[in-house]
């Protein structure tokens, strides 16, 4: 299965390419543009995911493991926690969710973070309708990266690989999708 | 193969779930007596403050799986296991080659000397919702018997609809089974800023009642006159069992008795849900736990089982008592033990938001949790009751709750090693 990897020495300090997809790919719309040109003051940003993302937390996506089977999903009590079947991403139905947070007590990774205020929880869905995270498109310097985890483990290998010889690492790419 | 569900509750949707996705050819049949869907038992409550929320209570389940079951809308009322067949009532009879018994739990019925005990509203099904939200639109005097979860559950939903109940609970404090004494003030002081009365200690003794009123005055133990026009009760469940025990099932702590991968004691006979007990390797005794997630995590073995695709990822988690509810916006989860003399208790306060959270060691070891107010990382307690984790010293981030901005995983064998 192919997962989101993190890089941190690619990432760009600052540039938030990633956060800003996460919220847009998550409003109704799918775009930025309305609430950031939109008077009066954008209400379409004040999604429970961008508030929480925003202001109190900070929701590591990495975290998830998209588990099988999911703990989350087994202790649902609303059917709101769903794994997709063909990717095998797990992601939160946020209209259905009652706010129980029986997820929360179950994740071992902590990785579902409850919003007692709003009465949802919240977690990375992976994107789990599109092809890629909307993070790792966005991302501009392949700091994150979406691939199974062999093959980024010896992403990594070749890159110390070539440190070590003192020689320059082939220029850094924009992640493939 | 021909396999036959009873029950559509959480443990027979699970069942039924893994059976249609490891083998889609198999002939899955359920039979229940309740409605003939899928729905959400926890969240019946909803059904009191709203009854056209029938649909949004409805539990997803997949179309093509949908079209491709069989669900029979009848009561089970033996089970032959020589000929391997069901009679309905009616008469009707339904073959079977391997039987997968979700039969839950009925609410413990409680007596009253003074009041027939039908007229002690309980509440398991949709139906027992919209029966409790009929009576309620006449009655200004609740009262519930019952200071657990689901009476509770109760008062809160009859709290936020503007007809906050009075609480007859014979145990000295609420939640006794799932707080520590702290923990459950606490929630004691939220129920009673929002309206709610409690008699605690009262033992029920008997009761006035007209039955053409519907009016009456309970008397406990303690001298209490309690006034009502409405008597609900909340006093935990029983398994149902008795179709199990009429075919000579093995019956242990109430519930059906089931090894890891949910077989009874006879063979092609599975049992999963509130209505199994599961076998604890850690005291060597059959437990029955009725909550949610271990019916779910049951119903999928059992489902599995049966159709011979059980991956065995080691010991069943059953053995754990933990939930997670949330009154008036204040989340609270309980694992594992929470209470004994030989406990340590590591505590983090946070008064002015209502925050405390705990966490029991015993002999070094982590062995249960109380969160109020702030549930983050209940989770990972959950895994470390689970794994009987060694600490010496509780992380800071655990304690107070505090996200984890670190790149890794907290994997277990990082935090507890
Ligand atoms: C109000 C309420 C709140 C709850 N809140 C929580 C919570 O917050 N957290 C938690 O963990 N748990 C909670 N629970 C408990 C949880 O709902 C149960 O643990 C769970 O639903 C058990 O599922 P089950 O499939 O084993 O049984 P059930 O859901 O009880 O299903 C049993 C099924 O068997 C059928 N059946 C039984 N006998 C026969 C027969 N002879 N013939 C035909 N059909 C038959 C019934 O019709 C029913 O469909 C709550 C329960 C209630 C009532
Ligand atoms: S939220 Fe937790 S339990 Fe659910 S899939 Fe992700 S890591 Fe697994
Ligand atoms: S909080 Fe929402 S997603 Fe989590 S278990 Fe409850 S209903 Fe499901």
């Amino acid at each position: 299965m192919r997962e989101i990897f993190f890089v941190p020495e690619r990432c760009l300090p600052g540039c938030n390419a990633c956060q800003m997809a996460c919220v847009a790919e998550h409003l109704k719309n799918k775009g930025l543009l309305s609430p950031l040109s939109g008077l009066p003051f954008p209400k379409k940003r004040q999604t429970p995911l961008y508030k929480h993302s925003v202001r109190r937390f900070f929701p590591h996506p990495l975290r998830c493991l998209h588990c099988d089977p999911p703990r989350c999903v087994e202790s649902c009590l609303s059917g709101s926690l769903i794994k997709n079947e063909t990717n095998g991403r797990v992601g939160n139905n946020l209209e259905q969710c009652i706010g129980c947070f029986m997820c929360v007590a179950h994740c071992p990774y902590g990785a579902v973070i409850p919003t007692p205020a709003e009465h949802v929880s919240i977690k990375c869905d992976g994107c789990l309708w599109s092809k890629a995270p909307a993070c790792v498109r966005a991302c501009p310097s392949g700091a994150l990266v979406f691939t199974d985890s062999e093959t980024h483990a010896e992403t990594l290998e070749t890159q110390i690989r070539f440190k070590k010889r003192k020689i320059q690492p082939p220029r850094l790419s924009p992640a493939r999708v | 193969m021909r396999v036959v569900i009873i029950g559509n509750g959480t443990a027979g949707i699970h069942a039924m779930l893994a059976i249609k996705r490891n083998t889609p050819k198999t002939d899955v049949t359920l039979v229940t007596h309740d409605e003939p869907f899928f729905y959400s038992r926890p969240e019946i409550t909803q059904l009191i403050e709203d009854p056209y929320t029938l649909k949004v209570i409805a539990l997803p389940v997949p179309g093509e799986i949908l079209k491709d079951i069989t669900l029979i809308h009848q009561t089970v009322e033996e089970i032959e296991p020589k000929t391997g067949t069901l009679r309905l009532a009616g008469g009707a009879r339904l073959p079977y080659d391997r039987l997968i018994l979700a039969t839950g739990a009925a609410p413990k019925k409680v007596k009253i000397i003074g009041v027939p005990s039908d007229a002690i509203l309980t509440m398991r099904t949709a139906r027992d919702a919209l029966r409790i939200a009929a009576h309620l639109e006449e009655s200004d005097a609740p009262v519930i018997l019952g200071g657990g979860l689901i009476g509770l559950k109760i008062a809160h939903t009859l709290a936020r609809l503007g007809k906050p109940p009075r609480v007859v609970v014979s145990s000295p404090r609420l939640l006794s089974r799932t707080l520590d004494s702290e923990t459950a003030a606490t929630i004691q002081e939220l129920f009673e800023e929002n309206g709610v009365t409690f008699h605690l200690g009262a033992t029920p003794k008997y009761a006035d009642w007209d039955e053409r009123t519907r009016k009456g005055t309970l008397f406990t133990e303690k001298g209490d006159k309690i006034p009502f026009d409405l008597l609900l009760a909340g006093k935990g469940v029983n398994p149902r069992v008795e179709l199990a025990r009429q075919a000579g099932i093995l019956i242990e702590d109430g519930g059906i008795a089931v090894t890891d991968s949910m077989e009874t004691s006879l063979k092609h006979h599975y049992a999963a849900g509130d209505c199994a007990s599961i076998f604890n390797h850690e005291t060597g005794r059959y437990e029955n736990r009725a909550i949610w997630p271990v019916a779910a995590e049951s119903g999928r073995i059992a489902g599995e089982a049966v159709v011979g695709k059980l991956i065995s990822s080691g010991r069943f988690s059953a053995p754990i008592a933990r939930n997670a509810i949330t009154f008036f916006s204040v989340p609270m989860v309980s694992i594992g033990t929470v209470q004994g003399e030989s406990l340590k208790t590591n505590v983090y306060r946070e008064a002015s938001r209502r925050i405390v959270r705990k966490i029991f060691q015993e002999n070094g070891r982590i062995v249960g949790a109380v969160l109020v107010g702030d549930i983050m990382h209940a989770g990972v307690l959950f895994e470390a009751v689970r794994q009987e984790a060694r600490v010496r010293q509780i992380p800071g981030w655990l304690l107070r709750g505090a996200p984890q901005f670190s790149q890794q995983t907290p994997s277990m064998e990082v935090l507890f090693s």
